[in-house]
C-alpha cells in the first residue's frame, strides 16, 4: 500500500535524529528498545549482580504447601528481584533478562534473513520485470495468505531432532517474512529503474548485479530499514508464540513465550509469574512497533498516520 | 461475459495455487525428514515390521508416484494395503493417521466446529469493531477519542493474543467472575452456552486484529475524505450520513477486504493459540498432539487442510472484491 519515497542513505541518520527530537512516541520506543537490548546484552552481568542464574532450582524459595513462590507478589525480594518460578524456584529476573537475549537474537536474526531474501527477490522482480516479476508477485501473494503458523508448528515435528531449534526458528520465521519486504523493494525498484542514473549505468554496460549494488541499493536503504524495523515485533511475537505452544525454544533455554505458557496454569494464584515475562514481551513488541511507525513517518512523509 | 471470464480465471488461479501448495508441502513433509514408516512402525520395530509398514503406506514407490497417489486420494479417495487388512480412506482423503487408525478428514471434522466457531465470530467482531472505530477516529480526527483509540491500537497491535487472553481470564474470569474461562459447548447442545463460553475467546482473538483494522480504516478514511468526489457529493447537498456511509465507506472497504483475505491465514494461527489459552478442543489441540506423537500423515493433512481453507476463502474474498470494485474485474 505504501510506497516510501527515495531518501539517500546518508540522510537516514539525520532523519532519525530529527524524528527522535520531534516524536515522543518514537523516542519512548527507542528508549525501551535500548533498555531491553542492554538487558539482553548484559544478562550475565545483571544476574551476577543479583547473584542468581536462570537454570538453578531453588526450592527453598518456594512455599512447600502450594508449590508456588514463598512470600507476597510471587516472591519478589532483594534476593529474587522478580520473584521465582513456581515448582522449580528458578529466578524469574534471570529468566526474563536471558529470555530477552533469546527473543532479540531470534527476532533480529530472522529479520536479517527475510531482509536479505526479500531485497534480492524484490529487486530482481522489479528490475527484470516480465515473467520473473509475475512469478515473484504471485509467490509473495500465496506466502502472505498462507497459514504459516500451522506450517511452522508441523515443521517443528518433522525436522530431525539434531537440527538446532534456534537456528530452525530463525530460518523458518525469516523465510516466511520475505514477501512483505520484497513487495516494498519491488515497488521502489520499479520507480528507480526509470531514473536516468540507472539507465546510464545500464547503457555503460553495468551488469544487473553492479546496477543493484551501486545504483539501486543506496536508494533502497530507507524503505528497507523501515519495513525491517516494522517486521521485528512480528518475528519476536512468532518465536514467543511457537515457544508458547511448546514447539519453539526447547527447555531449559529461557524463553518468554515458554514461561508465559507455564504461567497459564498459575494465572489464578500467581499472577506475578505472568506479569514479568508478559510485560517484557509486550514492551519489546510495542517498542519496535512505535519506533518503526515513527521511522516510517520520518522517512516517508506521505504515510504519516498521526497528523 | 466479462464477469464470467473474471470468475473463471480466478478459479483456475485458485486450482493452480492449491496444486503448488500440495506439492511443496508434500515434498517438505515426506521427503526431507525422517522416515514416516519408522515413526508409524511402533515398538518393537523389527526390520520385517518396518518393511511391511513401508509397503502398506506406499513408501516403497518412487516419490513422484507417492505424490500422485496422495493427489489422487484427495480427489477420489484411496485404499492402503490389499485384502482383508486394507484400509479405505474416502474422498477427499488428506491422508490416514496410522497411529489413531482414522482418516485425517474425520479427525479434523471432529475439531473443526470449535475452530470455526471461534474464528468466524472473532472475524465478524474485529471487522465491525475495527472499521467502526476507525471511521469514528477519522471523523473525530485530532480529538481525545482519536488519540486514545490510536494509542490503544498500537498497544493492541503489540500485545500477543495469549497475553490478552490471560489478562482477560484474570480480570473477567477470576476477579470479576462474569464469564467462563475455558471449555467449549457445541452449538447443537445449547446455543446460549456455546456463545457464552466463546465471548472471552472472541474478544481476545479479535482485539489485536481490530486494532490493525482501526489503523488501516482511519488512514484510508482520511485519504478518501480529501478526494474530489467527496467534495462534489457534499457540494451537491447530500446529507453527511450518506456521504460517509455510502460514498466514502465503499472506497474505505477496498483495502480492508484485501487485508482481510491476507489475514485469514493468521486468523487460523491466532485461533490455534487462543484455543490453547482457553483449553478448547479445536484444530490447534489436534495439531499439537500430532506434533508430540510425531504423527506425520496427520500433520501433513492438517497443514494442507488449513492451506486449502485459506486459499478457498481467499478466492471468495477475491470475488467479493470484484463485486465491490468494478475496476478489478477489468484485469
Amino acid at each position: 500500500m505504501s510506497h516510501p519515497i527515495a531518501i539517500p542513505a546518508r540522510s537516514v541518520g539525520r532523519a532519525v535524529a530529527a524524528m527522535l527530537r520531534r516524536d515522543r512516541w518514537a523516542l519512548a520506543g527507542a528508549v525501551t528498545i535500548a533498555v531491553l537490548g542492554l538487558a539482553a546484552v548484559a544478562a550475565d552481568l545483571l544476574t551476577a549482580i543479583e547473584g542468581q542464574d536462570p537454570y538453578s532450582y531453588r526450592t527453598e524459595a518456594l512455599d512447600p504447601r502450594t508449590g508456588g513462590p514463598a512470600g507476597a507478589l510471587g516472591g519478589v525480594s532483594g534476593e529474587h528481584w522478580f520473584g521465582v518460578e513456581p515448582l522449580t524456584g528458578r529466578d524469574l529476573f534471570a529468566i526474563v533478562v536471558h529470555g530477552a537475549r533469546t527473543s532479540f537474537l531470534i527476532g533480529l536474526a530472522a529479520t536479517l534473513v527475510s531482509v536479505v531474501l526479500g531485497t534480492l527477490v524484490g529487486a530482481a522482480a522489479g528490475y527484470r520485470g516480465g515473467w520473473v516479476d509475475r512469478v515473484v508477485t504471485w509467490t509473495a501473494d500465496v506466502f502472505l495468505g498462507f497459514p504459516y503458523l500451522i506450517f511452522m508448528i508441523a515443521l517443528g515435528a518433522v525436522v530431525p531432532g539434531h537440527v538446532s531449534r534456534p537456528l530452525l526458528l530463525v530460518l523458518v520465521i525469516g523465510f516466511f517474512g520475505w514477501p512483505s519486504i520484497a513487495r516494498i523493494v519491488r515497488a521502489q525498484v520499479l520507480t528507480l529503474k526509470k531514473r536516468n542514473f540507472v539507465s546510464a549505468a545500464r547503457i555503460l554496460g553495468a551488469s544487473p548485479w553492479q546496477v543493484f549494488r551501486t545504483e539501486l541499493l543506496p536508494n533502497l536503504w530507507a524503505p528497507i530499514i523501515v519495513v525491517a524495523t516494522l517486521s521485528i515485533p512480528g518475528n519476536i511475537g512468532l518465536e514467543a508464540a511457537l515457544s508458547f505452544l511448546g514447539v519453539g525454544i526447547p527447555p531449559p533455554t529461557p524463553s518468554w513465550g515458554r514461561t508465559i505458557s507455564t504461567a497459564v496454569d498459575w494465572v489464578s494464584t500467581e499472577p506475578m509469574f505472568l506479569f514479568f515475562p508478559g510485560i517484557a514481551l509486550f514492551l519489546a513488541t510495542w517498542a519496535f512497533t512505535v519506533f518503526g511507525d515513527g521511522l516510517r513517518d520520518a522517512l516517508d512523509p506521505k504515510t504519516d498516520v498521526r497528523r | 461475459m466479462r464477469a464470467l471470464k473474471f470468475t473463471a480465471s480466478r478459479i483456475a488461479g485458485t486450482l493452480l495455487v492449491l496444486l503448488v501448495v500440495v506439492f511443496v508441502t508434500y515434498v517438505v513433509f515426506y521427503l526431507v525428514p525422517s522416515d514416516p514408516a519408522q515413526l508409524a512402525c511402533g515398538r518393537p520395530c523389527t526390520e520385517q515390521n518396518l518393511a511391511l509398514a513401508r509397503e502398506f503406506m506406499g513408501l516403497d514407490d518412487p516419490w513422484w508416484r507417492q505424490f500422485l497417489d496422495y493427489l489422487g486420494g484427495i480427489v477420489t479417495g484411496r485404499t492402503f494395503g490389499v485384502g482383508a487388512t486394507s484400509i479405505h480412506c474416502g474422498a477427499p482423503c488428506f491422508g490416514y493417521s496410522f497411529q489413531q487408525n482414522t482418516d485425517v478428514v474425520t479427525l479434523i471434522g471432529e475439531r473443526l466446529p470449535v475452530t470455526f466457531s471461534l474464528a468466524l465470530g472473532a472475524a465478524v467482531l474485529w471487522v465491525v469493531a475495527g472499521v467502526g472505530a476507525g471511521v469514528l477516529a477519522a471523523l473525530r480526527r485530532g480529538t481525545a477519542w482519536d488519540r486514545i483509540t490510536l494509542a490503544a491500537s498500537v498497544a493492541g497491535v503489540s500485545a500477543p493474543v495469549y497475553l490478552v487472553g490471560l489478562l482477560g481470564i484474570l480480570v473477567l474470569g477470576f476477579t470479576l467472575d462474569v464469564v467462563p474461562v475455558g471449555g467449549y459447548v457445541p452449538f447443537t447442545d445449547s446455543p446460549v452456552d456455546w456463545a457464552w463460553h466463546l465471548v472471552l475467546p472472541w474478544l481476545v482473538l479479535a482485539f489485536a486484529q481490530a486494532a490493525l483494522y482501526l489503523r488501516l480504516t482511519r488512514a484510508q478514511m482520511l485519504e478518501t475524505l480529501g478526494e474530489d468526489y467527496i467534495r462534489t457529493a457534499r457540494a451537491n447537498g447530500l446529507p453527511e450520513s450518506s456521504v460517509i456511509g455510502k460514498h466514502a465507506l465503499r472506497n474505505v472497504l477496498l483495502p480492508v477486504v484485501t487485508v482481510f483475505g491476507i489475514d485469514l491465514g493468521s486468523l487460523l494461527g491466532g485461533a490455534v493459540i487462543t484455543e490453547r489459552v482457553f483449553s478448547m478442543p479445536g484444530l490447534g489441540g489436534l495439531l499439537i498432539d500430532a506434533v508430540n506423537q510425531r504423527d506425520l500423515p496427520l500433520l501433513l493433512g492438517c497443514t494442507l487442510f488449513a492451506a486449502f481453507l485459506v486459499v478457498l476463502a481467499n478466492a471468495l474474498v477475491d470475488l467479493c472484491y470484484g463485486a465491490l470494485d468494478p475496476r478489478a474485474r477489468l484485469t
